[in-house]
């Protein structure tokens, strides 16, 4: 039982870093998503945009753990693909369906298509299929979970709105037919698990970044004739931030591995978990990253304010803090009956 | 990363899950401070009796030379039956074991791991609270012996120690973080006096602890002399979150008594509940893998004090939760609640001030240290 990253993780890791310093790092940042198409395609021939794809669909076959190294680096990096919503989004909702049409859409996807999962307008997996593809881009093939299944659909009319967050657009669908709710079967849920943890993990990239940004403005910055850093109510906003990123990571990573090694109501428990963490923490960093960085943290040309907006979608898709401690109090009656149980 | 217990992991938590079952803790804990310390107590001696206690200690000390690992397992475990919490002064062992002579690691360490004999910290003092650094207490040399003189305050459970660490000053002309030296102090010692501090929620918990001419053996000397800031520094860190502390089966028995409580009085179908009760449970599940994660590092270090910060924001809120939204003013559980409520503000200022913690956080880990 160790949470240590294995050599292969860490080699992952530093991969993906690797590669998002070349493709995001520097002035690119400020283009924002245009061109994902490219780095997408790079992304495919290293494996990553494939990693939740199994090896016997043509994918890397890899774990929930590694999706999650894989977006927190991007994260961190400020990158503009969309691996939360397509890689691992997409994939684990075609995976939840044994369907002919989610078996060929998985094989597509292990070459680098697209699929973007379709949620309601407040970006939940409720219980009408919506209009709303996450994390889109164009070109990309929504798929819903319906019924027992998950569909790709021919949807007319789409749009990328990239108003409240340009890195991570949303797309406008007009089915053509309505969609039946799905059924929450075991498969499906496993998808809003997945969905949790690899968004956590996006988060805590962003707080990551967002916390790096500040430490190093508060050395450099100097007002009074010393640098910012050196004054406790700023020292202190930092350190807060510190707890909230390390402690993101903690649950995060935990809930990625009891994801796939434990059962679907644990694995829930800690993923909810971890969402709900990760989700108020990321904001809280990404608005202290913007206080310590003073004015120039709320200008149009900083990059703050884009963490912020990803802060914000992501700790609203599939559900906030509240929908979370809504998931984990539902189990409430169940911990009390483990401890009686017991005795 | 691999969360799942190995083979030997999973025979020993099923080794120690058995034992649980034939050896329940007892149910009621007493409500009275004296009451609830011999409760702790006597568990903690039973585990002990029992083989499952002190389990990342060497052997050769009383320990059974496990990992930090197995102390997971083991407060998982006892959480999830709802034991009492650890008797907290193993971070005092940790001290011993790693500034002790072979001979004080030898003659101390079983008695403490046991809970036969109860250890305490004599750090702080009126005007050295924050600011460790600035004890007055001395300690004379004077032939083979030294003489220690000042006085101690805020000694958690201080009326019931056997033993004291305590932390004096032994070369006034040293820079002021190299004069300080540790010293084993028996309670019984002539000159050692003992007062009791009465908190808010009325437990004598804390005690002061006054030092008079008191005469130790050159060999109560722990470590160098000098060595004391480190040794406190250590031991503060180990405090902080080290696995054996034991501080997730006190907070897991907290929640599921509260829930227990919401259900029986109503309150859990009301919303703002629900909520709050999610919000700990979750809270305790970032807890729980926060020190899991943290047991993979080697030594406590700066860094606990994330940990430190992290534990006081998670008890603080459950607890204000409790009194605020689920027991009420005018209901039986509310005193106890309320009591526990109390002592919890004390979380963020013991084993360093939360505003210590963020300083050496800054400084420490994020490097915002300029002079």
């Amino acid at each position: 039982m160790s949470f240590e990253l294995s050599d292969e993780e860490r080699s992952l890791q530093q991969l993906v870093a690797q590669f998002a310093a070349d493709e995001f790092g520097g002035q690119r940042a400020q283009s924002g998503p245009t061109e994902w198409k490219a780095q997408w395609d790079h992304m495919t021939d290293l494996g990553l945009t494939t990693i939740l794809v199994p090896e016997a669909h043509g994918g890397s076959g890899g774990t929930l753990v590694d999706a999650c190294l894989i977006a927190e680096e991007l994260a961190r990096a400020d990158a503009w693909v969309p691996f939360a919503g397509g890689a691992v989004l997409g994939v684990m909702a075609l995976r939840s369906s044994d369907s002919a049409a989610a078996l060929r859409a998985l094989a597509e996807a292990a070459g680098g298509a697209l699929f973007s999962l379709v949620t309601d307008s407040q970006l939940q997996l409720s219980d009408s299929p919506g209009e709303v593809g996450f994390d889109w881009r164009e070109g990309a093939i929504p798929v819903a979970l319906t019924g027992t299944d998950a569909r790709p659909l021919e949807s007319a009319g789409t749009t990328a709105d990239g108003s409240s967050d340009p890195f991570h657009p949303l797309g406008r669908l007009r089915h053509a037919e309505p969609l039946p709710p799905p059924f929450w079967t075991q498969a499906q849920r496993q998808v809003r698990v997945a969905g949790w943890v690899a968004l956590s993990a996006w988060l805590n990239g962003l707080a990551g970044a967002a916390l790096r940004d500040a430490v190093d403005f508060a050395k450099q910055r100097h007002q009074f004739g010393v640098p910012i850093g050196s004054f406790q109510a700023v020292q202190h906003l930092c350190a807060d931030m510190l707890v909230d990123v390390e402690s993101s990571r903690s649950v995060t990573l935990g809930a990625a591995w009891f994801a796939a090694n434990a059962d679907l109501v644990r694995a829930e428990r800690l993923a909810a978990a971890a969402k709900a963490w990760s989700s108020s923490a990321a904001v809280r960093v990404c608005e202290t990253s913007i206080q310590v960085h003073g004015g120039i943290g709320i200008t149009w040309e900083h990059i703050a304010h884009r963490r912020l907006r990803t802060a914000l979608q992501f700790s609203r898709a599939l559900g906030g803090a509240t929908d979370m401690h809504a998931v984990l109090a539902d189990q409430g009656e169940e911990i009390v009956v483990k401890a009686h149980g017991s005795h | 990363m691999d969360l799942t217990d190995s083979p030997e992991q999973a025979r020993f938590r099923k080794g120690f899950r058995d034992w649980l079952a034939a050896n329940p803790p007892e149910d009621v804990e007493p409500t009275d401070m004296a009451g609830r310390f011999a409760f702790a107590r006597a568990w903690q001696k039973r585990l002990y009796d029992g083989g499952w206690n002190a389990l990342s200690w060497p052997p050769e000390y009383g320990g059974r030379g496990l990992g930090p690992v197995e102390e997971v397992i083991a407060n998982e475990e006892q959480g999830r039956v709802g034991a009492p919490a650890a008797f907290p002064s193993t971070h005092l062992g940790r001290a011993l074991l790693h500034f002790g002579s072979e001979e004080q690691k030898l003659r101390y360490l079983p008695g403490l791991l046991s809970a036969e004999t109860v250890w305490c910290q004599g750090f702080s003092e009126p005007d050295a609270g924050s600011d460790l650094a600035a004890v007055r207490t001395t300690a004379c040399r004077d032939g083979d012996h030294y003489v220690i003189n000042g006085q101690k305050i805020w000694t958690s459970f201080g009326l019931f120690a056997d033993m004291y660490l305590v932390l004096a000053r032994t070369d006034p002309d040293a820079p002021r973080h190299a004069g300080i030296s540790a010293f084993i102090v028996d309670s019984r010692a002539e000159g050692v006096t003992m007062r009791p501090i009465r908190l808010a929620n009325g437990d004598e918990e804390f005690a002061e602890v006054f030092l008079d001419d008191v005469r130790v053996p050159r060999d109560a000397l722990l470590g160098k002399p000098g060595q004391g800031w480190a040794i406190a520094l250590a031991t503060v860190a180990f405090e902080r979150g080290s696995p054996d502390v034991g501080f997730l089966v006190r907070l897991d028995g907290y929640l599921n008594e509260l829930v227990e409580l919401a259900q029986s009085n109503g309150r859990f179908a009301d919303p703002v509940v629900r909520d709050g009760l999610g919000r700990s449970a979750a809270e305790l599940e970032v807890l729980r893998m926060h020190c899991l994660r943290r047991t993979a590092a080697d030594s406590p270090g700066a860094e606990s004090s994330i940990d430190k910060l992290l534990l006081t924001k998670v008890e603080q809120h459950l607890l204000g939760f409790a009194v605020q939204h689920v027991a009420r003013a005018g209901e039986p559980e509310y005193r106890r609640w309320l009591d526990r409520y109390l002592y919890g503000r004390a979380a963020s200022i013991y084993g360093g001030s939360a505003q210590i913690q963020r300083s050496i956080l800054a400084e420490r880990v994020l490097g915002l240290r300029f002079r």
